[in-house]
């Protein structure tokens, strides 16, 4: 949940991407670190080995500036994707304000992808989140690729709800600002 | 640190807390300090944090506290309080307070030691004066998140009406 504090007048929202290993979660918050202006943005912290697989998160602060007094920041975190890293995803995902799924596209993915959506659902209610009531978008990444299934047949797999979703090439930049604009949208939403 | 559940009343009690953060600070001789709320945001701040940025400091020590908390528990079965890193030229503290907040307060050494990245867990009892001090405070304070509270209050429709315009111009991606 947003944080409000208002002695300090400050306002700071967790937004998480979330999504199987090798599905452009870094390649996101890297894409978004390269064309924010540097004065809105921090450092971005990247936990990662070093073949650069994220080990623990990878973090970007971004500054919205003053919004009617209230200073307001967006914390952007992505999680280790590797299914043996789940007690590294689960700790990042507390207090969580908003969520992006990135999905690999890719058909010999499908099943990490489900799973990887399955193990979303787990975490959260560990901590007794519900996932109707969070902020969330997928991502469907990956769309240059060969061998990619249709974005119907992701929707069926991926997003019964019908939560906003979006193509992505975020290696590219494809969908990366689209997604994480709805997420954000939504994220303030619910502090109206 | 917990997941968000807990409403702050504001006023006083935060007041209070803040101050403690302020005198942990300035009595212990730290550089800076940072009240952490249980969703790892700073809720107070004290001292001078010089060239050190604070954002990337609180979201690493949040994360390492975290971790080796759940590192206790998994592997060996117990509740960490406490957690030091002293490396030639400052010593980070990292204490767990009441309400699932937590304290970090960064020490300049002022001479350089012969220990480098050490690293040590210790038990509620060695707590020091100055983390018991805060840790008072914030059970003084009961459920009281220390200024931040989960969306509690209403913003209103034109602060989110400001905030979209913003994530349009912040988050519109031509760089």
């Amino acid at each position: 949940m947003s944080m409000i504090n208002y002695a300090s007048r400050e306002i700071n929202c967790k937004i998480v991407y979330y999504g199987t290993g090798l599905g452009g979660k870094t390649t996101n918050l890297e894409h978004v670190y390269s064309k924010v202006n540097p004065e809105s943005r921090g450092k971005m912290i990247s936990l990662a080995t070093e073949t650069d697989r994220t080990l623990f998160f990878d973090f970007l602060p971004v500054d919205l500036g003053s919004i009617r007094g209230f200073k307001t920041r967006f914390h952007l975190y992505t999680v280790p994707g590797q299914v043996y890293y789940n007690a590294s995803r689960k700790l990042i995902l507390k207090g969580v304000d908003g969520i992006i799924f990135v999905a690999d596209s890719q058909a010999q993915r499908a099943e990490a992808n489900i799973e990887s959506m399955h193990n979303l659902f787990e975490n959260l209610e560990s901590y007794g989140y519900d996932l109707e009531t969070i902020p969330f978008a997928i991502q469907y990444n990956k769309r240059d690729l060969d061998n990619i299934l249709p974005v119907e047949t992701l929707r069926e797999q991926l997003n019964p709800a019908g939560v906003p979703d979006f193509e992505g090439v975020a290696i590219e930049g494809v969908g990366v600002f689209e997604t994480l604009r709805a997420v954000s949208k939504l994220v303030v939403k619910t502090l109206s | 640190m917990n997941p968000p559940g807990t409403h702050a009343s504001g006023g006083e009690g935060e007041a209070l807390l803040r101050s403690a953060v302020r005198d942990a600070v300035h009595r212990g001789g730290a550089r800076v300090g940072f009240l952490l709320d249980p969703a790892g945001m700073v809720s107070a701040a004290a001292g001078n944090p010089g060239s050190l940025e604070p954002t990337s400091f609180v979201s690493l020590a949040a994360a390492q506290f975290t971790a080796a908390q759940d590192l206790a528990s998994t592997a060996n079965r117990g509740d960490l309080t406490q957690l030091v890193q002293e490396g030639a030229a400052s010593r980070t503290l990292l204490a767990s307070i009441h309400g699932g907040r937590a304290l970090v307060l960064l020490y300049d050494l002022s001479e350089t030691r012969g220990t480098r990245g050490w690293i040590t867990a210790t038990e509620h009892s060695r707590r020091t004066t100055e983390v018991m001090d805060v840790d008072q405070t914030a059970k003084a304070m009961g459920t009281d998140s220390g200024g931040s509270e989960p969306g509690a209050r209403s913003l209103g429709d034109h602060w989110s009406e400001d905030a979209e315009g913003e994530i349009d111009r912040v988050f519109g991606g031509e760089g």
